[in-house]
């Protein structure tokens, strides 16, 4: 009897809410993608990575649809997702800033070598 | 940060729970290969330092699929927690790669930075020869500093007496002046002539303009464009000394070439 009962204890510690219990309504991590999506938009996710904001865009609405039935628990994963999607499309585009600026500094490196090649 | 100890505590139980459930949960692919791609992170010394934060969220998501797998029949809830794993191990590379991007601009703007001080140091000791040349140009024509700027006289001896002709000595002067030109090619000059109060006005006026269009004609002569030189007889007017000596008179009988500045502005009386 115990040996029944204790493994569903430990499951039910393990993942909490993962059951048919709808968990808790998912204020915080819709406040966080919702922030991770603005901060991502700024910093120009959306030229250098414009599928992924709008599959995380269509995660939120999603998301927000699910909190409507109260699904809280398929809308946390959604929200959970698209807030990693849009972190990873802003560090993508951090470094395509880094990428764009390295580009400008050999050209005018590449120029100023041959200013000074012209001079000898 | 291998995933040696990654959820020691939830297999033991979860070993439990599978001798009590009897029932051997089926492998996960994706969550192996996100595994594996996990523990290739860890061993790339580059993205265990610039990624660390997203490996531990990764490590923390792979524990969550394995016990979720080991469970048994929470596809779903693994499948998301192999996706937020895998996010995190591509934000982990992307921090990595940004940082050696951001090294790699450090050493380009060095570099940059010191190529534009070594063109700056030879652009001032360019400009340093330049004017030390030009100097040297302007003391071998004789010019004067005044309010016009650099000013070459030549005195009446140069020309024949009541006569624009210059004499040799003052085509050897005006040839100096030509040399000059060539090596200089921004600068125009004004060739103005002056007489002393002598005779007519008008003539001295007309007089003094032949004498400055002679100059002129053999600046033209030795090759320098037209657009370069121009020509004003001022006749009596500006005297530089008396016109009641001899000496004074002497004096005032001359051309000046003012010389223009490095852009050709030429200042006028």
């Amino acid at each position: 009897m115990f040996s029944r009962i204790f493994p569903l204890l430990v499951t039910g510690a393990l993942v909490t809410g993962c059951a048919t219990d709808p968990g808790p309504k998912p204020d915080d991590q819709l406040a966080a993608t919702e922030a991770a999506l603005l901060s991502a938009t700024n910093a120009g996710g959306e030229d250098t990575e414009p599928s992924m904001i709008i599959g995380a865009r269509e995660k939120l609405n999603t998301a927000e649809n699910l909190i409507a039935d109260e699904r809280y628990e398929e809308a946390r994963r959604l929200l959970e997702q698209a807030e990693v999607d849009a972190r990873l499309a802003e560090a993508r585009a951090d470094t395509q800033k880094v990428r764009e600026e390295l580009g400008d500094v050999r050209t005018s490196i590449d120029s100023l070598r041959r200013n000074l090649e012209n001079q000898n | 940060m291998k995933r040696h100890y990654f959820g020691t505590v939830p297999v033991i139980t979860l070993a439990a729970l599978l001798t009590a459930c009897a029932s051997t949960p089926p492998e996960s692919p994706a969550l192996n290969e996100t595994k594996a791609a996990y523990d290739a992170a860890v061993d790339d010394p580059e993205i265990a330092r610039n990624g660390l934060s997203h490996l531990r969220n990764a490590n923390a998501a792979l524990d969550r699929a394995e016990a979720l797998r080991a469970e048994g029949g929470k596809e779903e809830a693994m499948g998301h927690q192999i996706y937020l794993a895998s996010r995190h191990l591509e934000l982990a590379r992307e921090q990595s790669l940004r940082a050696e991007l951001e090294a790699e601009l450090q050493e380009a703007e060095r570099r940059r930075d010191d190529l534009r001080i070594r063109i700056g140091d030879r652009r001032a000791q360019e400009a340093e020869i330049q004017a030390r040349m030009l100097r040297e140009q302007m003391d071998r024509l004789e010019a004067e500093q005044t309010d016009r700027g650099m000013v070459m006289t030549l005195d009446a001896v140069l020309f024949d007496i009541d006569s624009a002709d210059l004499k040799p000595g003052g085509e050897r002067t005006v040839r100096k002046l030509s040399d000059f030109m060539r090596e200089y090619p921004d600068y125009r000059v004004r060739v103005e002539g002056y007489t002393d109060s002598t005779g007519e006005a008008s003539y001295n006026q007309e007089l003094s303009l032949r004498r400055a269009q002679s100059v002129q004609n053999q600046l033209l002569e030795d090759g320098i464009s037209s657009d370069r030189v121009e020509v004003q007889g001022f006749g009596e007017e500006y005297p530089k000394a008396t016109n009641t000596t001899s000496a004074g008179r002497q004096e005032n009988r001359r051309v000046e070439i003012v010389i223009s500045d490095r852009d050709g502005n030429i200042g006028s009386r």
